[in-house]
């Protein structure tokens, strides 16, 4: 077990228990708007109300959502002592009812359940005319209570039964005795003695709004959006920029759609919770347009998302840089339909855990007394609109795209700049905080705490990418949503809230578990195989290319086997016996008779590093420098020396080749060789019916263009006796793999020797590949296989 | 293809220790590469790469070795070897490893050779 795998639920944990304490005194929620009623006791209390003003409401629609007034917010920062500026809550909860006709009334009500606003939108109600009959003074006084509670005795009539459009309107008035220019009003029409319109507003001199020092900082708000307008758009044109030259992975796009589908399930909840339908109603109140054109928008809306998600996605899985791939394990898997893979369920559950443990550092500067008087603004209270709250915080996937962006895209973007760590880092750093802050400004009058905060949250969801990955980072803001939420509603302290704020804890404990589940029993992914399935490919090659390829390997292999000889040089006394077999299409491996003058005869085996093409041209390389070398008389450690500097200067320490070069001395059955890294040559000798390893000292060609070389390399001398056989090989046989893996190994190389010792050379051939076929069974040759066979033959054995 | 070599990375008094584990052939080399890649990528010059898990060398596997060690050497750096196995060690010695790297039975003997100020030759 990985230490974040335990490190990252403690800390959510332990964030939790710090959350608790420092959330009632500095959310927003709690210290400001102070939400008493769920959205279900909103909309009961709207149909009391309406029942009592004569309005039936069975059978209508509902709908339910939430806005600040933004200058009373202001105004309460600034003058946070005005009972007038008090009475009136910044939050507002607005209930829309419509019946079927399209007749429609809005009742508005404050966090605490009173009423602030009612209005009536009849459809077929005739407009304006003469109201018939003022309301008696009860009905006022009663109305007047209504709206301002316990204040109305502050209120003075400032006019009475004034005849308008709407009907008859009266309204009060409250001025702060201590601040001459903050007031409250109270307006209400009726007509035919019903009541029509009650509005209950404050108002702040604007004078009272400038001069304040804290509301200049107010602008800054004003300068930070500007700001992220721009960067907004300067990082789309960018991410379109390099999404359109990608040519590494050509399946970025299919990729980045796949795992977009992820933000689906946002916007499905919203879709199936009737959230949308929510909205819509209010959007057809406000913006006056149809319910069907706003649901129709939202559908476009969704689609963008998705869309401008799939891209980032793409772009940043399109430039990942080979380090990086580890951390988009988990995610390329949800793009692979195996959403039910340990991985996901790992980096999901500690995605959660992580966002919830991150939420709780927004709060910690407001422990520092001198930024105490700031309070913290991460979400709109947006669980107040959806009729399945507790799923609010899923909308986290599509709400969270600065965390995404960031790490998605910036960071791989930034490390395929090749530049050094550190440059990564800082860069990463500046660039992170800037954008995290300007987007999410926690504390809107205070950049200090918002910088301070911005930065422990980066901070933490870095340690969390590091950790785990991509997927995690993008559902650490589910996480960060859910917990601060949950805090919300069980902080209100109302049973209505507090069944809600359970609610929301067990379905994210939930889904956290079911993540743990699928992390613990889920299908074990191969991470290093989902890695490879990363690697740039080269897929997008047609079938025409695909068959002239192999037309030209064809060729290619036809090519190199005419460069080895056609049949082994026939030797008086000797036999001699050679093939090689390429494990692909083309081969690295070599074997050689050189022609030295004077009579001699030169053996050779090489092997070149690698596979496949490279491998190939190396081996014509070789093969041309043992031709010319066969000119002049057999100096091996000229001929190895000069192969090796030319080989070092060629590949550039990249690309080696072993050999193994030996001259016979028919006559004299004498054989010197060299061996430049090569596998140790087995001689088996008759007279004792013994095998051994000839072991001269010799560096691989083209290692070291150093002294190094020619000083490491050894002539070793043997005398040949009939009936001794001397077997050349590369590696391919004796690391010839069966399916298990395991070698074939120069202990079976001298076991097959020694019991087919009496054949000639191509019998003994013959014999050493049979048995490692038959080792190999079913297992795929993974390398070229070369033998050759010397074997040194008594007279009547020849006849 | 399984998961079938890991790299462990380390740090001992600034010489970074790579503990390999597992079979290094041509499937596996590339993340052996990028290993030492992103070694020297962060600035460290002094590797040791520990075989003791090390079950199989292919000759991509060595090539690795060969690739990085001019360009370290040049930089003051160095690549040692250490704690190989007898099975892994002949590989290395066939192809003539021994007469250019360091190689040395533990981790730590071969984090004190750093302090060891003979250059090697190349």
């Amino acid at each position: 077990m990985r230490t974040a795998d335990w490190l990252i639920p403690c800390g959510a944990a332990v964030s939790m228990a710090v959350l608790a304490w420092l959330f009632p005194a500095n959310d927003i929620y709690a210290r400001l708007f102070q939400p008493r009623i769920t959205r279900a006791e909103a909309i009961e209390l709207a149909r009391a109300l309406n029942q009592q003003y004569g309005v039936d409401t069975g059978g209508w629609a509902w709908a339910v959502t939430t806005e600040t007034r933004g200058e009373q917010t202001s105004a309460l920062t600034v003058y946070p002592e005005s009972a007038v500026l008090q009475s009136l809550n910044p939050l507002s909860i607005r209930v829309l009812a419509t019946a079927p006709s399209g007749e429609s009334v809005l009742t508005i009500f404050g966090p605490s359940g009173r009423p602030t606003a009612f209005q009536r939108r009849s459809v077929n109600a005739p407009r304006g005319g003469a109201a018939d009959g003022a309301a008696p003074a009860d009905v006022l006084q009663r109305e007047l209570v209504r709206y301002a509670g316990a204040h109305s005795a502050a209120f003075e009539l400032t006019s009475s039964g004034v005849a308008s459009q709407e009907g008859l309107r009266t309204a009060w008035e409250w001025r702060d005795p201590a601040k001459p220019g903050i007031l409250a009003r109270f307006e209400l029409v009726t007509r035919n003695r019903a009541v029509m319109r009650a509005t209950y507003s404050t108002e702040t001199a604007f004078r009272l709004l400038v001069h304040s020092r804290r509301d200049q900082q107010i602008d800054s708000g004003a300068l930070i959006s500007g700001l992220i307008g721009i960067g907004a758009l300067i990082g789309f044109l960018g991410i379109w920029n390099f999404f359109s030259r990608m040519t590494t992975r050509m399946d970025h796009v299919r990729f980045g759609l796949l795992a977009s589908l992820l933000a689906a399930a946002p916007i499905l909840g919203n879709w199936l919770s009737g959230n949308i339908a929510n909205q819509a109603a209010f959007a057809s109140l406000d913006i006056g347009t149809s319910a069907t054109t706003i649901i129709v928008g939202s559908m476009t809306g969704s689609v963008l998302i998705i869309v401008g998600i799939s891209l980032l996605l793409a772009s940043g899985y399109a430039l990942l840089p080979e380090g990086t791939k580890a951390r988009w394990v988990a995610l390329r898997l949800v793009s692979q339909h195996q959403v039910l893979a340990a991985p996901v369920g790992r980096e999901i559950t500690l995605g959660l855990l992580g966002g919830a443990a991150a939420g709780v550092l927004f709060y910690l500067p407001a422990a520092i007394p001198a930024l105490a008087a700031g309070y913290v603004q991460i979400a709109v209270p947006s669980f107040l609109m959806n009729p399945a709250p507790s799923i609010s915080p899923l909308s986290g996937l599509t709400a969270g795209m600065d965390l995404l962006a960031l790490f998605a895209f910036f960071l791989p973007w930034l490390q395929a700049r090749q530049w050094r760590a550190w440059v990564v880092n800082a860069v990463f750093g500046v660039a992170g905080l800037v954008i995290v802050t300007a987007i999410r400004q926690p504390y809107p009058r205070q950049i200090a705490a918002s910088l301070i905060a911005c930065g422990l949250v980066l901070a933490a969801i870095s340690g969390l990418y590091r950790a785990t990955g991509v997927l995690a980072v993008w559902f650490s803001t589910v996480g960060m949503l859910a917990v601060v939420q949950a805090s919300t509603q069980l902080s209100a302290g109302t049973p209505g809230y507090v069944a809600e704020g359970g609610h929301t804890a067990l379905l994210w404990l939930g889904v956290v578990l079911a993540g743990a589940l699928v992390w613990r029993f889920g299908a074990k992914a191969d991470e290093q195989a989902v890695m490879e399935s990363m690697q740039p490919s080269g897929s997008s090659i047609s079938r025409s290319d695909r068959d002239r390829l192999l037309a030209e390997f064809a060729v290619a292999r036809r090519a190199q086997e005419g460069m080895l000889p056609v049949a082994p040089p026939a030797i008086p006394s000797y036999t001699l016996a050679a093939s090689c077999e390429p494990a692909r299409e083309v081969g690295g491996d070599l074997y050689d008779f050189l022609p030295f003058p004077g009579g001699e005869w030169g053996l050779c085996v090489a092997d070149v590093s690698g596979k496949g093409v490279p491998a190939a041209l190396y081996m014509t390389l070789t093969k041309g420098m043992l031709v010319s070398a066969a000119s002049r008389p057999a100096d091996l450690p000229l001929i190895a020396s000069r192969m090796n500097r030319f080989l070092a200067e060629a590949g550039r320490r990249r690309t080696f080749v072993t050999m193994s070069l030996g001259v016979l001395d028919a006559p004299r059955g004498i054989f010197r060789h060299v061996r430049a890294g090569h596998n140790p040559p087995v001689l088996y000798t008759a007279h004792d019916r013994a095998c051994r390893y000839l072991m001269p000292k010799g560096i691989g060609l083209g290692i070291t263009a150093g002294a190094a070389f020619e000083r490491n390399l050894e002539v070793e001398e043997i005398g040949l006796n009939p009936g001794d056989v001397l077997v050349l090989y590369s590696d391919g046989l004796t690391e010839c793999m069966d399916t298990d893996r395991q070698l074939y190994g120069e202990d079976r190389l001298c076991d097959i020797l020694r019991r087919n010792a009496h054949l000639n050379a191509s019998g003994i051939q013959d014999a050493i590949l049979t048995d490692a076929r038959a080792f190999r069974g079913a297992a795929d040759p993974h390398d070229d296989l070369t033998i050759v066979v010397l074997r040194a033959e008594t007279r009547d054995s020849l006849r | 293809m399984a998961n079938n070599f890991q790299i462990e990375r380390s740090d001992e008094g600034g010489i970074r220790i790579l503990a390999l584990d597992g079979y290094l052939d041509a499937h596996t080399a590339p993340q052996f590469e990028n290993a030492i890649h992103d070694e020297m990528q962060a600035g460290h010059q002094k590797i040791v790469v520990n075989c003791a898990r090390l079950t199989y060398i292919s000759s991509a596997g060595l090539g690795v070795f060969m690739s990085f060690i001019e360009e370290l050497r040049e930089i003051g750096g160095d690549i040692k070897l250490a704690a190989i196995t007898p099975k892994v060690y002949q590989v290395f010695e066939v192809l003539g490893f021994p007469a250019l790297f360091d190689i040395l039975d533990s981790t730590q003997a071969a984090v004190a050779k750093f302090s060891d100020t003979t250059p090697r030759e190349a």
